[in-house]
Order: structure tokens, then C-alpha cells, then sequence
């Protein structure tokens, strides 16, 4: 427990003193440009004209909302991905990845330190789009339900999950910027964000699945909008359990091999 | 004027073999605004096309979406480029070195925007091209409305470039221009939604883009948008637009030399 | 185009160059601005006359480079004038820039992912030169600095002694009158060091050029320039010919012996007197004495502890480098800067000049 607390003060203390405030206000502001983008079509070019399909996909939902709980939840993706993501691969750059490898403190410890400590950040970001998204009329009036709360951690433990994969990645091409934009495009492309995922071509809907944020959303949206229970969602739930547990496995073991590659090159 | 074209060549020429970030390029000038562009028109699938400023079918919507996305990327890449641009060179001294030089500093401005332009956008402008051909808004019989399309966004983009260029040599910690002309001018220039149906007060924004005139020109003569009366107020804003960026540039960049000259600023990185 | 004033000594003037950097501070809880000036430079006088080469020494941090980056036209100075051939040079700053070019050490300053051709070309063009011109120049440039065989290699794969060569020519690309040159050998292997010096000389004898040079090496001052300047805080504090400075710059090498004197008491005491103000004596696990002076005087202490049959463990010879030589100059000029105590030398004489 100390490796997680003693984690989540020095990164604390290192972000206080550090740039990301410009991450955060950075993505902030896309999660908040990709409500506005819509509202602007929905309220003045579009005048409110919906087509059947989309109700047909939604069961009836509340464009704005919609809208809202899906940007909200996908900069939660983004933030946590980025933060869990960048974590070691920020400690290989300012040379301080080989004292943390040589400590005997556990990786897993590591991460959930970083886990505990982005959170409140996130949830932050969060906040702050769905405070944006009700004020441009998205219904949220079941945010503050335990389902509602519940949903919203077991998304927050499927990003982390494949954030650490991630990780991996970016420890393995030692590229950030290029490799989180893609893959934060591709989702916000391919997950149903700010319009639902059936419009696309069916393989890619398919491809979309790998990702957490896709069940996750429609969970959110099913509680949020569709007023369901946890449990009338197993099959989403287990998706991103399962889904969860393989970026966690894959990138535990990926994360491995590359800190006993990193050891040699750093010390041989 | 046989030595202004020599510096602009040279630059241009330089961009070209100094190609230095390619892989950033080839992902955030193509790749991204390819699938930027593929999100926005999935956005628009909700909704039930009207006929509403002219766009009746999916097919109106990728050539405006196309034409929209394409000014968008010219303009966005001078802005990506003068602050790396500026920071490469000064992290390598080489800003200095063309400051000691008597070259024309106008014609190194507008070198450096109108080579990376060239260098970079390339790619993205082949794709929405190929849109348009697709769309059938460019035809075989309206062929030579191309040349005169790329002739005014190129000359758009230059002079806006030049202006960004001039702005980043004033500092080195110039990324608040990102900020400023990313998300506003992607809304309010009407690259992927009509200025037309802006409330008054968005349109007013509008007004502040040179984007914003450019793409109405574009979407007029390849008639995405037919609005006859609006366009001399469009050719007559645009033409403003570029005498006002044309001479702030003009004023900046003896001022920027005067300054760096006093504070030696072009040599810290 | 600016002409050359009738009459007007074909040389760059510089005087009483001042050059102040004003930095803002921020301070305290409120972000306070304070504005904080520097002198990087105090007061600058100097002559570069065509066909001479002009050095410049002193420490790190003295204002050598500022001064270049003044005479260079790249920044304008506070206040003092300047002038090229006659022309005001801080108002015709683009004139300037014309005739003259700046040359300097390290690697920066090049485009690194271009050849050396493709490097040179694209200075070459900002300078107006015609196409033919242009080829001309680049293959003679090319051949004078030894990278015809390279020229088409981007300059990223250059080792350090090519990339200092391609700066050469690239501070030569539009046949400046005047060529500065900081620090134009620093770091680089001692026969390429030499190829440069000996570029550098003709440039100067042969071509008619005016140079000026800043560098850390003495040798290099010494085999190269015709006048000298010493710089410290922003100012000159002393100057003249090799043959004028020579006083300032003695040599004052040092010999070490390391012997086993210890036990022999009345010997020490007969050296010390015999050589009062040349010796020094270290007493530790073995006796040391340091001699200075030259080799005379090495030769007699020597006789004297041969005669003794003192045993001898060691010998060593230290010569005192630049930065020494230099600091001994500093320190004298700040020493009596101190005491306020005029002392008549070249610096002295500057400073008065400049007050």
C-alpha cells in the first residue's frame, strides 16, 4: 500500500509543478468541442430533424444527451489512457525509469498508485464536459445514482487495463504524441460517440468492439438514458471485464519483457 | 525581383530536402484529418438532410464536408508549421544565419509557407480531390475549375502562412496561436457546418477568418453553395482579408528584426 | 546600394560599443515584473582593417561573442558607433550583411538533413548569386575545404571536423570583405585544426580579407593574428601586436623537483638564497622545489643539487596555458581596477581612453 500511496504523491507533486495543466485543459476542451460540434448542426442547421434511424439505434434518446454522455465518457477514456499510458515511458525520459526499476516495489503497485492518483483528475474532466454538456440541455438527472457511479468505475478500470497495454506500446515505438492521437481518433471514430456505431460499416463495428469505451458507453447510456440496472447489462459488463483482463494480462507480460530489455540497454 | 524569387525558390527547395518530421506530417496532415473527416460525416447520419443551404444528399455533404476539410488542412499545416519550423531552426542556429544574410525577408516568409504547403498537404488534398471527383462535383466538363480552385487556396494559405510565420519568430513560445486557431476556426469558418445558418453573433466571428471567405469562394465556383449576391461581399471580404495579413506582415517583420536585433532573442532556444 | 565613402579607410570601426540586455524578472507572489540590466558588453573599440586578421581573447563570458554579434550587424549595439568603410553600419544593417559573414564553432548552424551542396546552395540563393555563379563558387568551395568528396552526403552523417569545414564554407558562400570567426577550431583534432589555421591565414594574406578571431588556443592566436585584443567583463584591457603583448603573455613555465631533501636543511637554505624570487618549496613526503624562470635558471638550480648529490625522484615541466596567461591579466586589470592605483599599461590606457 505504501508503493501505491508513496506513487501517488510524487506524481501529484510532479504534475502541481508541471505541465499537464495544458493536457488537461487540452482535453478538455476536445471533449467539449466534440458537444458543441453537434449542437451546432442539431440546433441551428439541422433545426432538431432527426432521422428514424437514429431513434431506431438509440431507443428514443435525447440527442443532446446522447451526445453528452458520450463525449463525457470518451475524454475519461482519453485521460485515463494518456495518464496510465504515458507513466513509464515519462519516467524513461527524464531519466528516472531506472531507479524505478531497480526498486523492488512492485509494477502492478506502481500503476495502481498512478491509477489512484489520475482518477481525481479525470473524474475532474469529466465533470467539467457533462457540466458543459447540461448546460447545452443534455438530461442528466441519473448521474448521481449508484448504477450510474458504477458504471462509471468499472470504465474507469477498463481504460487503466488498457492503458498499461498501451504503455507497452509506447515504451516498445518510445512515441507518444503519434501513437495516443491515433488511437484517440480512431476511437472517438469508431466507438459511438457523438453518433451511434451502427451508422458504420458492419466489420468496423466488429473492429470497434476490441475496444472498452464501446461497451462502456452503451452501459452509461443504458443506465443514464435507458434508466436500466446494472444488472440487466451482464453482457456488457462482461465485455469489458473480459476485455479488461486481456489488455491487463497482455500488458503486464509485454511490460516485462520490455523493462528486462530496457534494464540491459540502460545498464549494459 | 529576380533575387525575392531566387529566396523564395531556395526556400521552397529547402523545405523540400529538409523534410524533417515526415512521419508527423504523413500522420497529422493525412492520416488524422482523414479519419477527423470521416467522424464529422458520420455526425451528420442522424440527421434528416433537408435540402438546407443546398445539401439535399450524402453526396452534397462529402463535397462540402471535402471542400470544408481541404482550406481547413491548408490552413491548419501553415499554422503547425511556422511553430515547428521555428523551433527547429532555432534549436539549430540555422534562424540566425538567415537573419545575417540580406535576403528579402518577405520572400523568406512566404518561401517557408508556400514550401511546406507544397511539401505537406499534398497527400490530404489528393484525398478530398478524389471526394469531389467521387461526388461528382468535379466533373471531366468543369475540369478547369481545379487549377482555379488550388491557384486561390495556395495564395490564401501562403499569405496566412507568411503572417503565422512572422508571429512565431517573435517568440518561441508561440503555441497559444495553436489554441486560438484550432477548435475556433474549425467551428466558425464553416469548414464542416454553414456560416450561414450561425446565429448573428457567430457569423460575426466568422468574419475574423480568412478561411472563412476562401472556403466560400471555393464552395461558389465548384457550386456547393450557390449564393450569388454573397459572393462579392465573400471576394471582397477575402480580398481585405489578405492586404490586411499582407501588411501585417510587412510591419511585423520589421519589427520582429528590430527586436531580435536588440535582444539577440533568435539565438535561444 | 551604399557606396563607400571617398577617402574612407577600407576597414570595420567599432567604437565605444556598448550593449545592455534588459531582462524581466518576475518575482514574488503577484508575478512582479522587475527589469534587470545586463552589460554583456562595456566598451568596445577595435579595427579590422582588410587583409589583417584581429584577435580576440578572453575568458568565457567576457563579451566575445556579443562583440561579433554586434560588428556582425546581428544585434545592434546600445550605443557607440559603427561603421564599414565608412558607412554606418547599425542603420545599413542589410548593406553590411552583404560584405560580410560569420563563422563559428560547433556543430549548429547548418541544415542537417541537406548535403553539403544542397546547404550551400540554399545560403547561396539567399544571398541573390546567379545559378552559374553559384556552381562555380560551390565547387571552388568545396574543394578548398576538402569535401568534394562528400558533398552530396547529408550533413547529419558529417563527422564533427566535416561539419566545421562545411561552416567554413558556408561563411565564405558570398565572398564576404570581412569574416568573423568564433571559435573557428574548437574541439576539433589537431591536424584538421591546422588545414583550418592555415585556410584561415590565407584568407587573409592571399584574398585581402579582413578577420576577426576569437579563440581559446594561444598557439592559434599567436601564429595567426597581427593584433591583439584581450576582453574581460565587456571590456578591452589590454591590446597590441604579438611582439607588444608578448610582455603580457610570458610564458613563465615551471620546473618541478622532486628530492629527497627533507633531512638536508642547510641545502634548502642555500638555494633559497641563492635563488630567493625563483623558487618555491613544497615539504611534504618528498621535498618539491618549483623553479620558474627559463631554462638558465632550471639549469643552475640543477648544478647546485647535482653538486649536493641530492637524489632526484622527479622532474616536471609546466607550462602555463591560455586560460592562465590570460587570468593572470584579468586578475592584474580587476587588482588594480580595485585599488583604484593606475598602473601604466595597455589596458590602463584603453580604459582611460574609453572614460
Amino acid at each position: 500500500m505504501r508503493v501505491v500511496w508513496s506513487t501517488y504523491k510524487k506524481i501529484r507533486i510532479g504534475i502541481l509543478r508541471a505541465v499537464p495543466w495544458s493536457f488537461m485543459v487540452s482535453r478538455v476542451t476536445t471533449g467539449v468541442v466534440q458537444i458543441v460540434f453537434p449542437y451546432f448542426i442539431y440546433i441551428y442547421f439541422m433545426k432538431g430533424n432527426l432521422n428514424s434511424q437514429f431513434s431506431q439505434y438509440t431507443d428514443g434518446a435525447d440527442y443532446m444527451t446522447y451526445i453528452v454522455l458520450g463525449a463525457a465518457l470518451n475524454v475519461l477514456a482519453v485521460s485515463t489512457l494518456m495518464n496510465i499510458g504515458r507513466a513509464l515511458i515519462t519516467e524513461l525520459r527524464e531519466g528516472t525509469l531506472e531507479m524505478l526499476l531497480l526498486a523492488p516495489a512492485s509494477r502492478n503497485l506502481y500503476f495502481l498508485g498512478c491509477l489512484l492518483e489520475q482518477t481525481t483528475r479525470a473524474m475532474l474532466e469529466f465533470g467539467t464536459v457533462l457540466l458543459v454538456g447540461a448546460f447545452l440541455g443534455a438530461d442528466l438527472r441519473y448521474l448521481l445514482t449508484l448504477r450510474a457511479l458504477a458504471a462509471i468505475l468499472l470504465a474507469v478500470f477498463g481504460f487503466f487495463c488498457m492503458g498499461i497495454f498501451l504503455s507497452g506500446i509506447m515504451l516498445y515505438t518510445r512515441d507518444t504524441y503519434i501513437t495516443q492521437n491515433t488511437l484517440f481518433i480512431t476511437m472517438s471514430l469508431i466507438c459511438g460517440i457523438t453518433y451511434p456505431n451502427q451508422y458504420l460499416p458492419e466489420w468496423v463495428q466488429l473492429f470497434a468492439q476490441i475496444f472498452p469505451l464501446t461497451p462502456a458507453v452503451t452501459l452509461f447510456r443504458n443506465i443514464m438514458i435507458g434508466r436500466q440496472y446494472m444488472g440487466d447489462n451482464f453482457q456488457l459488463i462482461l465485455q469489458v471485464l473480459l476485455l479488461s483482463g486481456m489488455y491487463l494480462l497482455a500488458g503486464l507480460w509485454w511490460n516485462k519483457r520490455l523493462e528486462r530489455r530496457l534494464i540491459e540497454s540502460i545498464f549494459g | 525581383m529576380r533575387k525575392i524569387l531566387l529566396v523564395m525558390k531556395a526556400e521552397i527547395v529547402k523545405q523540400q530536402q529538409n523534410d524533417y518530421h515526415s512521419y508527423f506530417v504523413y500522420f497529422s496532415l493525412v492520416i488524422w484529418p482523414i479519419l477527423g473527416f470521416l467522424e464529422i460525416y458520420y455526425t451528420y447520419k442522424p440527421f434528416q438532410l433537408s435540402g438546407f443551404m443546398g445539401i439535399e444528399t450524402s453526396s452534397d455533404l462529402l463535397s462540402f464536408l471535402g471542400t470544408g476539410f481541404m482550406a481547413y488542412t491548408c490552413f491548419w499545416s501553415m499554422v503547425q508549421n511556422a511553430w515547428s519550423m521555428s523551433n527547429q531552426e532555432r534549436k539549430n542556429g540555422t534562424l540566425e544565419i538567415t537573419f545575417l544574410t540580406p535576403a528579402n525577408r518577405m520572400a523568406m516568409v512566404y518561401g517557408k509557407a508556400l514550401g511546406a504547403l507544397l511539401q505537406e498537404v499534398w497527400m490530404f488534398c489528393c484525398f478530398c480531390i478524389f471526394v469531389l471527383f467521387y461526388t461528382k462535383t468535379l466533373r471531366w466538363d468543369n475540369l478547369f475549375l481545379l487549377p482555379l480552385f488550388l491557384i486561390l487556396l495556395l495564395t490564401a494559405s501562403t499569405i496566412w502562412g507568411g503572417m503565422l510565420n512572422v508571429i512565431f519568430l517573435f517568440s518561441r513560445d508561440a503555441s497559444f496561436v495553436m489554441d486560438l486557431f484550432d477548435a475556433p476556426m474549425t467551428l466558425f469558418a464553416g469548414t464542416r457546418i454553414p456560416v450561414n445558418c450561425f446565429p448573428k453573433w457567430a457569423k460575426v466571428i466568422s468574419l475574423f477568418f480568412p478561411l472563412t471567405y476562401c472556403l466560400n469562394i471555393i464552395r461558389f465556383i465548384l457550386g456547393i453553395q450557390k449564393q450569388d449576391k454573397d459572393l462579392f461581399y465573400s471576394l471582397g471580404g477575402l480580398m481585405l482579408c489578405l492586404a490586411v495579413m499582407v501588411l501585417i506582415t510587412r510591419y511585423f517583420i520589421v519589427k520582429v528584426e528590430k527586436h531580435n536585433r536588440e535582444t539577440g532573442e533568435l539565438q535561444f532556444y | 546600394m551604399k557606396g563607400t565613402t571617398i577617402g574612407q579607410p577600407m576597414m570595420i570601426r567599432a567604437k565605444h560599443l556598448v550593449k545592455d540586455y534588459v531582462l524581466q524578472e518576475k518575482k514574488g507572489l503577484f508575478w512582479q515584473r522587475r527589469k534587470k540590466t545586463i552589460h554583456a558588453v562595456s566598451d568596445i573599440t577595435l579595427e579590422i582593417p582588410k587583409g589583417k586578421i584581429i584577435g580576440v581573447l578572453g575568458i568565457n563570458g567576457a563579451g566575445k561573442t556579443t562583440t561579433i554579434r554586434m560588428l556582425a550587424s546581428l544585434i545592434t549595439p546600445t550605443s557607440g558607433t559603427l561603421t564599414m568603410d565608412g558607412v554606418d553600419g547599425v542603420k545599413n544593417h542589410l548593406w553590411v550583411k552583404e560584405h560580410i559573414n560569420v563563422i563559428s564553432g560547433g556543430e549548429r548552424n547548418l541544415y542537417w538533413r541537406l548535403t553539403a551542396r544542397e546547404n550551400l546552395r540554399y545560403f547561396g540563393n539567399l544571398y541573390g548569386i546567379s545559378k552559374k555563379a553559384l556552381n562555380e563558387r560551390i565547387a571552388h568551395l568545396l574543394r578548398i575545404v576538402g569535401l568534394e568528396n562528400a558533398q552530396d552526403i547529408p550533413v547529419e552523417r558529417f563527422s564533427k571536423g566535416m561539419k566545421q569545414r562545411l561552416q567554413i564554407a558556408r561563411g565564405l558562400i558570398n565572398d564576404p570583405e570581412y569574416i568573423f570567426l568564433d571559435e573557428p577550431t574548437l574541439g576539433l583534432d589537431i591536424m584538421i585544426a591546422k588545414e583550418i589555421r592555415e585556410l584561415i591565414a590565407k584568407l587573409a594574406k592571399e584574398r585581402e580579407k579582413g578577420l576577426l578571431l576569437t579563440t581559446h588556443y594561444i598557439a592559434e592566436a599567436e601564429e595567426l593574428c597581427d593584433y591583439i585584443y584581450v576582453l574581460d567583463k565587456g571590456k578591452i584591457i589590454a591590446r597590441g601586436t604579438k611582439e607588444e603583448l608578448k610582455e603580457l603573455f610570458t610564458y613563465r613555465p615551471q620546473l618541478s623537483i622532486s628530492t629527497d631533501l627533507k633531512e638536508k636543511q642547510s641545502i634548502l637554505e642555500e638555494l633559497k638564497e641563492s635563488f630567493c624570487d625563483r623558487i618555491t618549496i613544497e615539504i611534504g613526503q618528498n621535498t618539491v622545489i618549483h623553479v620558474t624562470g627559463d631554462s638558465q635558471d632550471w639549469s643552475k638550480v640543477l648544478n647546485v643539487l647535482f653538486e649536493r648529490q641530492v637524489k632526484i625522484y622527479n622532474l616536471s615541466i609546466h607550462e602555463p596555458n591560455l586560460e592562465e596567461v590570460l587570468m593572470e591579466i584579468i586578475s592584474q586589470s580587476r587588482e588594480e581596477q580595485h585599488e583604484k592605483n593606475p598602473v601604466s599599461n595597455e589596458g590602463r590606457d584603453c580604459k582611460t581612453a574609453a572614460e
